[in-house]
């Protein structure tokens, strides 16, 4: 068990340094670097150089990045010319709103998406099923930005009942049960959103899933000892079923941290996915490169949170 | 689901597919070409609308939603100018099936444009994808031990890579163009292929027949083309259907975050995008184009799961 866990957090450094080298090595191929982008035309050869020397690009290749990684060990991103604040700080800022919402949406994409999959497998190929099925794989074919917006439409410009957009409403109380509530209404919209796209492929995958196990021996042996439909369900299906929690997070995780780029960008919630939407839109590399490594790493971690818990649940894993 | 119905929903998937893609490509060709956009009168007209195009003698082109014919000319209602008669070089009405955008540009002829702009980039990337995940897939297979390790931990490691992330860093680094765009989405994508590949392949090579052939010399070419890709084809085939729609949906999603093709392109998620500026005003701008998405996905997502049933 322990011997796992170490084996995973031995991956843990050399993925980092594999995608941060990765990341190193687009820049270094990118057309210009990032002194162009705030280039002044007006700038004089002398000053150019000096900005240059302060960005460390009048190095050999291999020397910058030996200083980035050494910077990067220390926690250090570099600054971000779009927030005119070090990256580390902008994401330090804004990595509350995101787990925030992304935590609420996954609790959403889970809750529902069993729930989808157990009344469809209630009764398999039946009239249920055959609606779910369908509802599921429209939802996950919709472009998210797109549901995004219809919701926007007709809950906040239509009919008037949520915000459309931001965290927090103008004039909205600062402290107390308001902010709460304010806060809540402002959720509501991007992390259903978010939660309801996730919810439709954790179902088309659970379904499948729970088709497999309605065919195995041990659930027809169950039936014939006569357990109830219901247990036999969630209890004798459900849970093997979701035994791979590993398989569960490490799908929805990346399409979650993708997901909320777009849906923050769209709803302006303060996040880090909208960070990243407008550091890449202004070309802010820097900014760019923190918020795909921290997304890269939020990954990473959650499929190790997985596999331990795995590993916690299924005597299998261990060995 | 019985093997007919699998396959019924199969030849209706590809239907709508191709019907989609017919369209796109002979769309531009069969409607008339839409008479030079006017902002000015002809903006944001609704679906379905009666559209008044006039040229004037001056070069002057005007086109409008609402007009009406008084004595001696043709008004631009409300508020608009007089056209007199005698000023007119040619005036046509006709309707716009799915309104205009702010530009006064009309909605269906910017989908078909752009829907062959987005069919070919899916397309093209995953058929690249394909070729990508059947070759790591099978050396992996066939290949020897270490190549195996050392291509299953690369795609392991890009697999948990969120992919939009890496899109959106490599937007941030160059602008893509059509070209570029393909080789990004088909270089980001052909991992979970290579898996099944990898898979299956193994399996394969377990069986009986593979290996006799095996060890009666059969060269590794021949190995491949007689034993191996033909037994892959169904799982393959149903894995791609699947891909052509997330591309679809990649593309469309870096279009709409204005990190894709140039903004001259309208790709469809472009479009949805500049709707939703005017989402107040006008619904359809955005509606259409992110139905149309939709549709062409759903119909990838089916054909996925009939291929996989029969």
């Amino acid at each position: 068990m322990s011997r796992l866990i170490l084996r995973r957090l031995a991956l843990l450094p050399l993925m980092l340094v594999l995608v941060s080298s990765l990341s190193f090595l687009l820049i270094s191929l990118a057309p210009g670097s990032y002194a162009d982008a705030i280039d002044n035309p007006r700038l004089t050869p002398e000053a150019r150089e000096q900005m240059r020397a302060r960005f460390g690009l009048d190095e050999s290749p291999m020397r910058q990045y030996a200083h980035w990684l050494g910077a990067l060990a220390r926690g250090d991103l570099g600054l971000s010319f779009l927030f005119k604040a070090p990256v580390s700080e902008v994401l330090r800022r804004s990595l509350g709103p995101t787990i925030l919402l992304m935590s609420l949406a996954l609790l959403m994409d889970f809750l529902l998406g069993i729930l989808i999959a157990l009344s469809a497998i209630r009764r398999a190929g039946g009239m249920v099923d055959r609606l779910l099925s369908f509802f599921s794989l429209t939802i996950y074919s919709l472009p998210s930005f797109w549901l995004a917006g219809l919701a926007i439409f007709f809950f906040s410009l239509r009919l008037g009942w949520l915000p459309a957009s931001h965290m927090t409403g103008i004039g909205a109380p600062m402290g107390g049960p308001g902010h709460w509530l304010d806060l809540a209404r402002h959720l509501i919209l991007p992390a259903g959103i978010l939660g309801l796209v996730g919810a439709a492929s954790t179902a088309r995958y659970l379904r499948a899933q729970l088709m497999e196990i309605r065919e195995s021996p041990y659930l027809l042996a169950a039936r014939a000892r006569g357990i109830s439909p219901w247990r036999l369900l969630i209890v004798h299906s459900l849970r093997p079923a979701l035994g791979p929690v590993v398989t569960l997070l490490g799908l929805a995780l990346p399409a979650l941290v993708s997901g909320s780029v777009v849906i923050e960008s769209i709803f302006s919630w303060p996040g880090m996915g909208r960070v990243l939407w407008q550091a890449a839109t202004a070309r802010d590399l820097p900014m760019v490169m923190g918020c795909v490594l921290v997304g890269a790493m939020a990954v990473i971690l959650g499929n190790l949170l997985a596999d331990i818990l795995d590993a916690l649940v299924d005597p299998r894993v261990r060995e | 689901m019985t093997r007919g119905g699998g396959s019924f929903r199969g030849v209706f998937a590809l239907g709508i597919i191709l019907g989609m893609a017919l369209l796109c490509c002979l769309g531009p060709i069969l409607l008339r070409p839409w008479p030079k956009a006017d902002p000015q009168y002809g903006a944001l007209l609704p679906p379905g609308t009666r559209v008044l195009h006039l040229v004037l003698e001056s070069g002057k082109e005007v086109t409008t939603g609402s007009w009406a014919e008084e004595a001696g000319g043709i008004r631009i209602v409300p508020s608009g100018p007089l056209v007199k008669e005698s000023e007119l070089l040619s005036r046509e009405t006709r309707r716009t099936p799915l309104g205009t955008d702010r530009f006064g540009r009309d909605l269906l002829g910017l989908m078909l444009r752009g829907g062959r702009v987005s069919i070919l980039i899916a397309l093209s990337a995953s058929f690249l994808a394909l070729l990508l995940g059947l070759g790591f897939g099978l050396s992996s297979a066939i290949g020897p031990r270490w190549l195996d390790a050392l291509l299953m931990r690369l795609v392991d490691g890009v697999l948990a890579f969120p992919s939009l992330l890496l899109l959106i860093l490599a937007a941030s680094l160059f602008r893509p163009g059509i070209l570029s765009l393909v080789l990004l989405l088909g270089l980001t994508s052909w991992m979970g292929l290579s898996r099944l590949v990898r898979g299956q392949a193994l399996s394969l090579k377990k069986r009986e027949y593979v290996l006799a052939a095996r060890l009666a010399g059969t060269p590794w070419y021949r190995m491949l083309a007689w034993h191996y890709l033909p037994s892959l084809r169904g799982p393959v085939a149903q894995d791609t259907a699947l891909r052509v729609g997330d591309l679809i949906l990649a593309e469309a999603t870096l279009s709409y975050l204005g990190l894709g093709l140039p903004a001259t392109m309208p790709t469809w998620g472009r479009l949805v995008q500049e709707g939703h500026r005017v989402l107040g005003e006008a619904w359809w701008v955005s509606v259409f184009p992110g139905l149309a998405i939709a549709l062409l996905v759903i119909a990838f997502a089916m054909l996925g799961d009939a291929l996989q049933e029969s």
